[in-house]
């Protein structure tokens, strides 16, 4: 940004223009935003499982909260909470042009894993205990993600510290 | 002396796997009672699921606080850690899954027993080999001469 020549007030400065900072922030491949999208991605879905299963048309998984009791409520909110958790770290730090400090991307790793076991463990459980296991595979795949993107943004955070 | 610590060190690691050994006892005692196990291939599916993220969320939290303490460094025996992580969380998810079928724990009894069963082991492991044998240097090699060092 410092070999970035323009006049004073220009639209093109990402200093001046917050879509253009934005785009900056994203386009550093190496920076620590890289992966940003599939964080977006799974933090959305995971947000959006409790969102429909709740207040969209009745399906397979509904019935399989229902009949899994009142743990599975339990498990969805779970999965609510700590989809905006993930949701969350992705505007502040991967979005947000300015610095709000590095809280939520340092517990990163903590918070997608965390997501990762509770979808296996609320996949599971509702699969098993209402008999619908059906719904087991819309659990396991997205698991497998989180456990991926934990891994990579661990590899590409350390390396920033690394060679900054 | 050097015998002596690794008689020591030696020693600290049998303790260290006696944890496995500990859940094979468990294993041997309800085998040898009259309870009957049924071995649900889901459950015993999931459980395995869930102890290996379990384990691996270990990992990661160590993974991020060696890298954040040493960031010049790099990340030496990365298979230990790994063989480490791995092999406590899956003997606690065993045992414990023993024990809740034993018990006739429900199913979400189950799943979260092994899930904290198995970071709480993945943990210990980490512990112990970090309290016990972190310590243990290899000994200085006396068959080559240091170069520059005067005889």
């Amino acid at each position: 940004m410092d070999n970035f020549y323009a006049p004073p007030g220009d639209r093109r400065d990402p200093r001046n223009n917050t879509w253009a900072a934005i785009g900056l922030k994203r386009s550093l491949r190496n920076s620590k935003n890289r992966h940003w999208l599939s964080r977006l991605i799974i933090a959305t879905w995971s947000l959006s499982l409790p969102l429909n299963t709740y207040f969209g048309p009745p399906g397979p998984l509904l019935f399989g909260v229902e009949w899994s009791g009142p743990m599975g409520d339990v498990m969805m909110a779970l999965v609510a909470g700590l989809a905006t958790l993930a949701l969350a770290d992705s505007a502040l730090n991967d979005w947000y042009p300015g610095d709000l400090g590095n809280t939520l991307m340092n517990y990163r790793h903590l918070g997608f894993m965390g997501l990762a076991v509770v979808l296996v463990v609320a996949g599971g459980g509702i699969a098993v205990s209402s008999q619908t296991p059906v719904v087991l595979a819309s659990f396991l795949l997205p698991a497998l993600f989180c456990v991926v993107v934990t891994f990579l943004d661990l590899h590409v955070r350390h390396q920033r510290r690394k060679f900054p | 002396v050097t015998v002596a610590r690794y008689l020591m060190s030696l020693f600290k690691a049998m303790l260290v796997f006696f944890w496995g050994a500990t859940t094979a006892a468990v294993a041997a005692t309800v085998s040898q009672s009259p309870i009957a196990i049924e071995l649900d291939p889901v459950m015993a599916g999931l459980c395995v699921i869930v102890s290996s993220l379990a384990g691996a969320t270990a990992l990661a939290l160590r993974m991020d606080a060696l890298l954040r303490n040493a960031p010049d460094k790099p990340f030496v025996r990365p298979w230990l850690f790994v063989c480490a992580h791995m092999g406590g969380s899956w003997t606690a998810a065993i045992m414990a899954f023993i024990l809740g079928k034993a018990n006739g724990t429900g199913v979400w009894g189950i799943l979260l027993g092994v899930l904290v069963c198995s970071f709480l082991g993945a943990r210990a492991i980490e512990m112990m080999a970090e309290k016990w044998m972190a310590g243990v240097k290899l000994p200085p090699d006396t068959a080559k001469p240091t170069p520059g060092a005067t005889p």
